[in-house]
This record gives structure tokens, C-alpha cells and sequence, in this order.
């Protein structure tokens, strides 16, 4: 036993002195140039498999680097939530910023200057017949100023709070207004073809005591002139003209020039410029 | 085939963690095989590697020729036990086969001595005592499965 282990103890120290010639020899030998033609065999044999496993290695270290990370990337991640929330904001202004300028392009260019108009944004909808600005008493608005938006009737004001106001659309079962047909014929657009009244039901405005032999024809323009609007402001084209031979007046629907529900900025025509 | 999976192990942790198996599979191996056994599979490993890793040939060789001096010397001063600090002597071996692949292989190559500072020691010191711990692992294991076969015998 004893004999079997320093037979032991004497051969790790032969395999000591053993290699370490042999790794001189093989130093010497590379040195000299005499194992050039064994490299290029070996790398052909090994290098993939070498090169396998470091890749696999280097996948091995981008997940556990991904997974050490995982908190830094959860908060760059709300960060940018964060950021992204700011720009959609952003947008949002800027779109209103955009609409309320091309509404100030149309009222400046259309609006009648013996007026003064109050510029309001459009809060929300009433049912379909009715919205709510953002301007009130404390602007000046009163009950039954006129809402328009270029030369376009929009509604009247029928409630005023001091910061809010509630305005009645043309669609409204409460609306009746007078109007008149033009022709939307650019040649005869002078001459009134037929005078009609408007009014809002739960199918669409309404256009109604049309004369039979007017002339009016689908795609007209029809034109509010009441009493309560005092002025002539186009609401929209006739759509759906009745074609009934038994009756005397025609009727019709008015497609409104505007559409209601797409309104982000009005304006309010002051009755009382002073 | 155990020389190839030594390659593509020494591929995979030398890339993972800049950690080399072959001195783990030398130190290990040299209490287990016989000497002639021994010479053959590290000379072939140490060879093949120094092809892949483009080093020069016999490096690797001799730095585990010289861990193993030094191992030997060491294990002559301190007894030989099965607790984890005889495995000091292992430690300092290993130490020294970095030590000797990160200086002279740069020497043999291009006849410059390589970069070493007190970073790259504290680095080859951190490996070789992972080293350590992983020979002291697998000689438990080794002598664990050694001792089941010849109760099942």
C-alpha cells in the first residue's frame, strides 16, 4: 500500500517534468516555424465547435445581462409612458391650436364686421340637438345671440351660465326658423327660388313649405333669414326633395354645411355690441 | 471526444466569464488517470486550444506544467487532507497558470511581456478561487461515485 503510493507520488512528479519538456519542445518548435502546417488542419476541425460554444455563451450572457437589467428597463420603460402621455397632450394641443386657427382664418375672412363675435371652444354634446361652449355672461353672451362659424348658422344660445352656455342646433325638435332657397347654380345664385321654413326633427332638419313650382332642386343652398338670426347664414344643401304631384309645397331635409359633431371652435355673435 | 468537450468548454467559459477549464480538468484529472494517460490528453487539449485561441503553441502546456510544480512543491509543506483549506496549495497553482498565460503568451507571440496590474491580478485571483472551489467540488463527487461503485461491487 505504502509502496503503491510513493509509485503514485513519483509519477505526478514524472508527469510534471514530463509535460514540462514537452511544452518546451513545442514552444521551441512553434518558435521555429516547424508546426505552421499542423495549425490550419486543427482551426478547420475546432474552430466551429470553439466558436459554437462562444456564442452560446455570448446568448448566455445577453439574457442574464437582460434579466440583471430588468429594473432599469422597467423604468426607462415608464419613463417613456410617461413621455409618450406628454406628447399625445402635445398633439392634442396642437390640433386644437390647429382647428381654432383655421376657424379664426374662416371668421376673419367671412364675418361681419358690424358684429363682435366671442370665440369659444365647443365643451360637449346634449343629447344631438344641443352643445355647450365655454364662454358665458362672463364674456357677454345672452340668451338668443347667434352661434356661427364663418358665415354658417350654427345654432342660438338658449341658456347662459357665467363660465358655459347651452346652444340649440337647427336639429333640434325645438328649432323653427324661416329661410330661403338659392340655387346653387353659380349663374342664378341671386334670385331667391323659394322662401321655406326649417325645423329640426328626429330624422334630420327639416325644410318645409317649399313651392311646388320654385325650381328648387336637390344640392340648393338654403339660407336662414329670421327674425332671431337677423341675418342671412347659409345652413346647408336640400337632400331628399319630395317628388309628390297631389301636394302644393315640397318638402325636404337640409344637410348642414358644417357637420355639428365634428365642431371643436365656434363663434358667438354678440347681440349687443355695446 | 472528452478532448473535443474541453474545447468547446473552455470556448464557452473563457467567453462567459474569462475562466479556463483545461487547468480545472489537469488539476483534477491528475490524481485520477496515469501519468502516460495524463501527458497525452493535456498535451492534445493544451495544443488544440492554443490552435483555437491563437497563442503559442505549448503555452498552455507549460503553464499547467508549472502549476503543477508548484502544486507538488506546495503539497510538500502541506498535508494532504480532505477539507477545503488543503486546497490551498491548489489555489496558488491555479493562481500561477493565469499568471504565466497572461504574461508569457504575449512573450512567446510578439516578444513583449503582457499587461498585468493589480486589476487583472485581483481578477485571476477571483477565478482561481472559483477554480478552487469547483476542484474541491468535483474531487467530493468523484470520490462519492468512486466509493458507491465499490459498495455496489
Amino acid at each position: 500500500m505504502v509502496l503503491e503510493k510513493n509509485n503514485r507520488k513519483n509519477e505526478n512528479w514524472l508527469s510534471t517534468f514530463i509535460s514540462l519538456a514537452i511544452s518546451a519542445v513545442f514552444i521551441i518548435l512553434c518558435s521555429i516555424g516547424w508546426l505552421d502546417w499542423i495549425k490550419p488542419t486543427i482551426s478547420y476541425v475546432l474552430d466551429p465547435i470553439y466558436v459554437t460554444s462562444s456564442n452560446g455563451a455570448i446568448q448566455v450572457s445577453e439574457y442574464v445581462g437582460t434579466l440583471a437589467n430588468i429594473s432599469e428597463f422597467r423604468s426607462e420603460y415608464n419613463q417613456m409612458k410617461v413621455q409618450l402621455a406628454q406628447y399625445e397632450v402635445d398633439i392634442v394641443n396642437y390640433q386644437n391650436l390647429k382647428n381654432e386657427n383655421e376657424s379664426l382664418k374662416i371668421q376673419l375672412e367671412l364675418q361681419n364686421k358690424e358684429y363682435k363675435y366671442v370665440h369659444s371652444s365647443v365643451l360637449n354634446h346634449i343629447k344631438v340637438d344641443y352643445i355647450v361652449i365655454n364662454t358665458g355672461l362672463q364674456e357677454g353672451i345672452t340668451k338668443g345671440d347667434i352661434v356661427v362659424l364663418g358665415n354658417t348658422f350654427l345654432g342660438i344660445v338658449t341658456e347662459c351660465n357665467q363660465y358655459t352656455s347651452i346652444v340649440r342646433l337647427p336639429i333640434s325638435k325645438s328649432s323653427f326658423l324661416e329661410a330661403y332657397v338659392i340655387s346653387s347654380d353659380d349663374d342664378d345664385r341671386r334670385n331667391i327660388l323659394s322662401r321655406a321654413v326649417v325645423n329640426g326633427s328626429s330624422d334630420g332638419i327639416k325644410i318645409e313649405n317649399i313651392g311646388m313650382n320654385s325650381g328648387v332642386e336637390n344640392g340648393d343652398i338654403v339660407i336662414v333669414n329670421d327674425s332671431k338670426v337677423g341675418d342671412s347664414l347659409v345652413l346647408g344643401n336640400i337632400v331628399g326633395l319630395s317628388e309628390d304631384p297631389a301636394t302644393t309645397t315640397r318638402t325636404g331635409y337640409v344637410s348642414p354645411a358644417i357637420d355639428f359633431y365634428d365642431l371643436l371652435n365656434v363663434f358667438v355673435r354678440l347681440k349687443d355690441v355695446d | 471526444m472528452g478532448i473535443i468537450l474541453i474545447v468547446a468548454l473552455e470556448g464557452f467559459f473563457s467567453t462567459l466569464f474569462a475562466f479556463s477549464v483545461i487547468i480545472i480538468v489537469a488539476l483534477t484529472l491528475i490524481e485520477k488517470l496515469d501519468t502516460p494517460k495524463w501527458i497525452v490528453v493535456m498535451s492534445l487539449s493544451s495544443i488544440f486550444l492554443d490552435i483555437v485561441l491563437h497563442r503559442c503553441l505549448g503555452i498552455t502546456l507549460l503553464s499547467i506544467s508549472l502549476s503543477l510544480l508548484i502544486l507538488k512543491i506546495l503539497f510538500l509543506v502541506m498535508p494532504k487532507q480532505q477539507l477545503i483549506l488543503s486546497y490551498i496549495p491548489h489555489l496558488f497553482s491555479v493562481i500561477l497558470f493565469y499568471i504565466v498565460i497572461e504574461i508569457f503568451s504575449p512573450l512567446l507571440l510578439d516578444g513583449v511581456l503582457g499587461y498585468f496590474n493589480i486589476e487583472i491580478f485581483i481578477g485571476i485571483v477571483i477565478k482561481s478561487l472559483i477554480s478552487t472551489v469547483l476542484i474541491f467540488l468535483i474531487s467530493i463527487l468523484m470520490d462519492r461515485i468512486k466509493t458507491e461503485k465499490m459498495i455496489s461491487i
